[in-house]
């Protein structure tokens, strides 16, 4: 037997580490001097993201084929970490106002990377499974984090009875693909088209439910608004890119890698379901006057825009606008992922009384108390909506094109009218921003300088990656060239 | 009793789960509904491993990881029951409609 060459896991280990490192930490700290733990999170975290350097280029299987460390791979951990820094960043002035403990919250956060990176690097289908559990069990923990509050705990529950339960129909799904073809790799899925009749229709059917539960595909949506409602804000923020990411990379693993040469039979049900999810997560944002639960439902209309470059990618069938779906994907889970999660943190901003729930209200005149704060958040949700120059409006053009190219051009005008549809409910937050008076008494602002410096750190890259996206282009090609 | 037989118990075994998930309005009969859910994959898994292509145990080790991520759940689901009875004093989800529209 020969030693495995752990130097490819480098960033998985590194993880490791850093989580018993803020347990170790953490039992010796004085009750005002948690920040270390903060600081501790976010240097680890960008050692992991020095640690991806390496790994770049190395496109090898380890543990006897069970994990693959693939540009694709590296993409996903890179946008992993920043989304990371971002919540370790946001959370921490947060959860001291409402007394709960950082030390656990960085441990669960780091946990759920760790799961994060295993379902990105999998390449069989019992690692893909360990790395999507890793992932999701410490986010219903994180969903529940605020212990006396009930709607934490509630939001905590009903995610995690959903959550579970789609794990079970995916998994059902998992073993009859591996009764089928006779392996567990997700290479060898394409061997499904072999299967003809209704087992092959079973399992196929059995995986699409368990995975679009997973990313809060419209009619697999409805646990998503509790959760993000129930969940400490900055939470909130995590949970709807962090996990939306992972379930994107396990959608790519499944879906694009596994029965991307079988794409003919599922393109239909993927591109209903995107438009069905982008529409029904709309309509009902429009409705709502709580911002937080507004952003919750937008962020399942954002699913269905993802969701048609999927589709886009089973229509197409030369290899290059194949991948351009992908890279679709790609590009808009990590544009997504920050603009989503620092609206989510200037909601929490203004819930420094924990008694606000993040109402329309509560917005009204931040322009004349707060005016970076409001112009931050108008960027963020102009970025939302998809306006240049903001990272929103070219992840959405990025869509289009790969919907265009690949033929389905109806899927392309379903995205722009309910891109409309959604400038709708966003500009209206910008509208009582600006033009509204302020409350008699407005709640008080969180102004906690790591805060303010992260959502400052995230609203520059949404501007920077609208302008100058190339760089990041080049990176996402070169990494989705790994997967064809 | 061949593979089908053992597929057969395994589908009325996940179903009967399936359905007592969506009958039962207790948080903890839910779970339990869930771990049957579990438990029906692993049979077939097994028996998937035993009539498949022999000299390949990747049923079987399935098996045994999916009982230790069970574990794992029923002990974070069970956590969350308990935090959710403190604050409300019931298990019945029917009662847990704070969080709406």
């Amino acid at each position: 037997m020969q030693l495995i060459d752990l130097a490819p896991l480098l960033p998985e280990l590194i993880l490791v580490f850093l989580v018993l490192a803020i347990i170790t930490v953490d039992l010796f700290l004085p009750r005002n001097g948690k920040w270390i733990l903060t600081a501790l999170t976010v240097s680890g975290l960008v050692l992991v993201g020095a640690a991806c350097i390496p790994v770049w280029g190395v496109n090898d299987r380890i543990f006897e084929g069970f994990y693959v460390v693939d540009d694709l791979s590296v993409f996903f951990k890179a946008a992993t970490v920043v989304i990371g820094i971002l919540a370790a960043l946001f959370a921490p002035s947060y959860l001291a106002q409402r007394r709960m403990p950082l030390g656990e919250f960085n441990t669960i956060l780091i946990f759920s990377l760790i799961g994060m990176f295993v379902l990105a690097s999998s390449a069989d289908l019992i690692t893909l499974f360990i790395g999507l559990e890793l992932m999701v069990m410490p986010a219903y923990l994180m969903t529940a984090f605020h212990k006396t509050d009930r709607y934490s705990n509630e939001g905590g529950l009903k995610y995690f009875l959903l959550g579970s339960f789609a794990s079970a129909i995916l998994l059902f799904g998992i073993s009859w693909t591996y009764g089928l073809t006779g392996s567990t790799r997700i290479e060898g899925m394409g061997a499904l088209a072999h299967a003809a009749g209704p087992a092959g229709i079973l399992a196929i059917g059995l995986l699409t439910v368990g995975a679009t539960f997973k990313a809060a595909a419209v009619p697999f949506h409805f646990w998503t608004p509790d959760a993000y409602q129930g969940a400490p804000t900055p939470i909130t923020g995590f949970l709807s890119v962090g996990p939306k990411l992972g379930a994107f990379a396990l959608l790519v693993r499944l879906f694009a890698e596994g029965l991307g040469p079988m794409s003919a039979d599922w393109y239909a049900v993927m591109a209903i379901l995107a438009v069905a999810t982008m529409t029904g997560g709309n309509i009902v944002a429009l409705t709502q006057t709580n911002v937080k639960r507004m952003l919750a439902y937008s962020s399942i209309a954002h699913t269905g825009y993802i969701l048609a470059g999927l589709a886009a990618f089973a229509h197409a069938v030369d290899p290059d606008i194949r991948a351009q779906g992908i890279e679709s994907i790609l590009f808009y889970v990590l544009g997504y992922g920050v603009m989503n999660m620092a609206a989510f943190a200037v909601v929490g901003m203004l819930q420094r009384d924990p008694r606000r729930f993040g109402g329309l209200g509560g917005f009204a005149g931040l322009a004349g108390r707060a005016p970076w704060l409001a112009a931050g958040m108008a960027i963020l949700l102009l970025s939302l909506t998809g306006i240049p120059p903001t990272v929103g409006f070219f992840a959405k053009l990025y869509v289009l094109i790969a919907t265009v190219d690949a033929g389905v051009a109806w899927l392309a005008v379903a995205i722009a009218l309910n891109a409309a549809l959604a400038a709708f409910y966003y500009l209206r937050v910008i509208v009582y921003m600006y033009m509204r008076d302020p409350e008699d008494q407005p709640a008080p602002i969180d102004r906690s300088p790591v805060g303010i410096a992260a959502l400052a750190i995230s609203v520059v890259a949404v501007l920077a990656l609208g302008l100058f996206p190339e760089p990041v282009l080049a990176f996402l090609q070169a990494s989705v060239a790994s997967l064809f | 009793m061949g593979l089908q037989g053992y597929l057969l118990v395994s589908a009325i075994l996940f179903g009967i789960g399936a359905f007592g998930f969506m009958a039962r309005r207790n948080a903890i009969l839910m779970l339990i509904s869930i771990e049957l859910m579990l438990n029906a994959v692993n049979l077939s898994l097994v028996a998937f491993n035993a009539y498949g292509p022999p000299g390949s145990p990747a049923g079987a080790i399935f098996a045994l990881l999916v009982m230790a991520v069970a574990a794992a759940e029923a002990t974070v689901g069970l956590a969350l029951v308990i935090a959710i009875i403190r604050t409300r004093k019931t298990a019945e989800v029917d009662q847990y409609a704070d969080l709406k529209e």
